[in-house]
């Protein structure tokens, strides 16, 4: 087969009429610049491009990538709304939207700078996707040098575990100061039962104020009851339970990891 | 699994496409190649003089010294810095040790490789590491995975000081999955399994049911391997109607996660619309999905921080 100089000149043209008509079609699109004065919104966030797991945009802190949605300074405040974006598989439950954003790297401590040098901080923990910062009133973007994250907190399995005798009164701790205390002992003619109660040491991080754990023997069921004195029950569905009972924590330790990461502004290199 | 590198370009190449080797079909290429580079010159002279056009009016809504996103992820690269990879697709970061009475724990991160499908990775199974240290070598006792975040673990040491610069990876345990069904009579609320329920998974290899348990609210069971010692369990308790369909399931709470003790525990729960009419279904399903280990021999030095 063979194509003519004439067909590649017709293919030259038909490309330049199609690039030119579909430009104008998008500069046509654009509507016009009716956003509010520039003091107020800025700096202005590109469109993040996810690419499943890892994305092209936003500042990595070990497993995650933080990405920067938008930025808004003005009336005292000053709101960066972002979005964690995990390198790596999320919890298996993935259709279960309890379980589906549980990063093990998240940020916690921050800080904005103004180009007066002033240094105001703000704390977020695992279920924000916006930290606010408390600013003078007369402040506007043009002012805001960085954004940075300066702390972070690392989730580190831990399993602490914790033998209590069954008993009421019978208390003990794991590892990272998580709680757990007999609050009685139920004898049924079949079974027994445990009530406890158990108080998270970290409830902003672990997302729950009570301490979850397994128990090593399997006979032992566990009932979680959130928002209850009596938290939690183990039920021995047989005559004779064990004397002291295993618990295994299932939380992990939320470990600070100090380490400068610049959101917003320039780096110091 | 493979550590080989694959050309992108072949893999992606449709098999539609025409051969590149055919002389026939280049001249098309060229046709095509001048109608792109027709677009771009359209599209450009177009912005070109639009942009001219709007200069006097722009607002620029960035603020000086404030450009966003310093660092941007590395995009030659198949892994970020600082991970060690482990595996084709996944890659590892130790972090400092975490010392808790005679226990030494390593908590490690896990990424995986850019572009990699996250639903197509399948997550080793865990492996035997070692601390060396100036004194010799000092085996790990154990993995600690978290049951909500399978990105992180911690490998287990006994307490040694000083702390060592790196740990390394022995022995890798890749996943192999299974799965295997059976169906049982269903006589109600509770239900009690009278013997073990054996459910082969591969050739030589099964999951024995143990114990069974099935209540109102609340089930366990207990299971254990045979023909491997390596590998997780993950079990599906579905209650079937008397024409076989779909009566509703028990919620499977995260199992065991030692995949080197070979055996383990599952929690059930029974919560769908506070039901208490298991009575109704007449069929037991089980489904048991499981991840044998294959232990692979591997020498990867991770450094500590």
């Amino acid at each position: 087969m063979r194509t003519s100089l004439g067909w590649l000149v017709v293919a030259l043209v038909a490309g330049a009429l199609v690039g030119g008509g579909a430009a104008a079609w998008v500069e046509g699109d654009e509507p016009e610049d009716t956003t509010s004065p520039a003091t107020t919104t800025a700096p202005t966030v590109d469109p993040v491009v996810v690419e499943a797991p890892w994305v092209d945009g936003g500042v990595r802190f070990r497993s995650t990538v933080l990405v920067p949605i938008s930025f808004v300074v003005g009336d005292g405040t000053a709101e960066l709304e972002f979005d964690l974006v995990p390198l790596h598989w999320t919890a298996r439950h993935e259709e279960d939207e309890l379980f589906a954003d549980e990063l093990p790297v998240q940020p916690e401590f921050w800080e904005l700078t103004l180009d007066g040098g002033q240094v105001i901080e703000a704390v977020t923990t695992i279920d924000d996707a916006v930290v606010r910062f408390d600013v003078p009133v007369d402040v506007d973007a043009a002012d805001v040098v960085s954004v940075r994250v300066t702390g972070w907190r690392l989730a580190v399995p831990v399993g602490g575990e914790m033998t209590l005798p069954v008993e009421e009164g019978a208390a003990g701790s794991f590892p990272d100061g998580s709680t757990v205390e007999i609050d009685r002992v139920l004898e049924q003619s079949t079974s027994t039962i445990v009530q406890l109660d158990s108080t998270a040491t970290e409830a902003a991080w672990t997302g729950h104020s009570l301490a979850t754990f397994r128990t090593q023997d399997p006979g032992w069921r566990i009932s979680f009851r959130f928002g209850q004195s009596s938290n939690v029950q183990l039920i021995w569905e047989e005559p004779g339970a064990p004397g002291e009972v295993v618990l295994i924590q299932l939380d992990p330790a939320w470990r600070p990891i100090a380490a400068d990461v610049v959101v917003i502004g320039e780096t110091d290199e | 699994m493979s550590d080989v590198e694959f050309d992108f370009a072949e893999i992606l190449r449709s098999p539609l496409d025409p051969d590149p080797s055919d002389p026939s079909a280049r001249p098309w290429g060229w046709a095509a190649l001048l109608f792109l580079v027709g677009i771009v010159i359209g599209a450009w002279f177009v912005v070109a003089t639009g942009d001219e056009a709007a200069a006097g009016v722009a607002v620029d809504t960035t603020a000086p010294g404030a450009p966003p996103a310093a660092e941007v992820i590395e995009t030659s690269e198949s892994f970020p810095e600082g991970y060690v990879a482990i595996a084709t697709d996944v890659a590892v970061r130790a972090e400092a040790p975490v010392i808790l009475g005679d226990r030494m724990l390593v908590p490690v991160t896990m990424v995986l490789r850019r572009g990699a499908d996250a639903t197509s990775v399948v997550r080793p199974l865990g492996g035997r590491w070692e601390m060396r240290t100036g004194q010799g070598v000092v085996a790990s006792v154990g993995t600690v995975f978290d049951v909500f975040r399978p990105s992180v673990f911690s490998i287990e040491f006994p307490f040694v000081d000083p702390a060592p610069e790196s740990v390394v990876l022995v022995e890798r345990w890749d996943a192999s999955p299974a799965t295997a069904e059976v169906e049982l009579a269903w006589p109600g609320v509770p239900f009690l399994s009278e013997e073990p329920i054996s459910m082969e998974l591969t050739e030589g290899t099964a999951v024995v049911i143990t114990e069974l348990e099935l209540g109102n609210f609340l089930g366990g069971a207990a299971w254990r391997l045979e023909g491997t010692d390596l590998g997780v369990v993950e079990l599906d308790a579905d209650l079937l109607d008397e024409g076989g369909e779909l009566f509703d399931s028990y919620a499977s709470g995260s199992g065991s996660l030692d995949a080197d003790a070979g055996a383990g525990t599952i929690e059930f729960f029974w919560a769908p619309g506070f039901r208490v009419d298991q009575d109704e279904a007449s069929t037991l399903r089980l489904t048991a999905r499981a991840e044998l280990g294959i232990p692979v021999a591997t020498e990867i030095e991770v450094p500590l921080p």
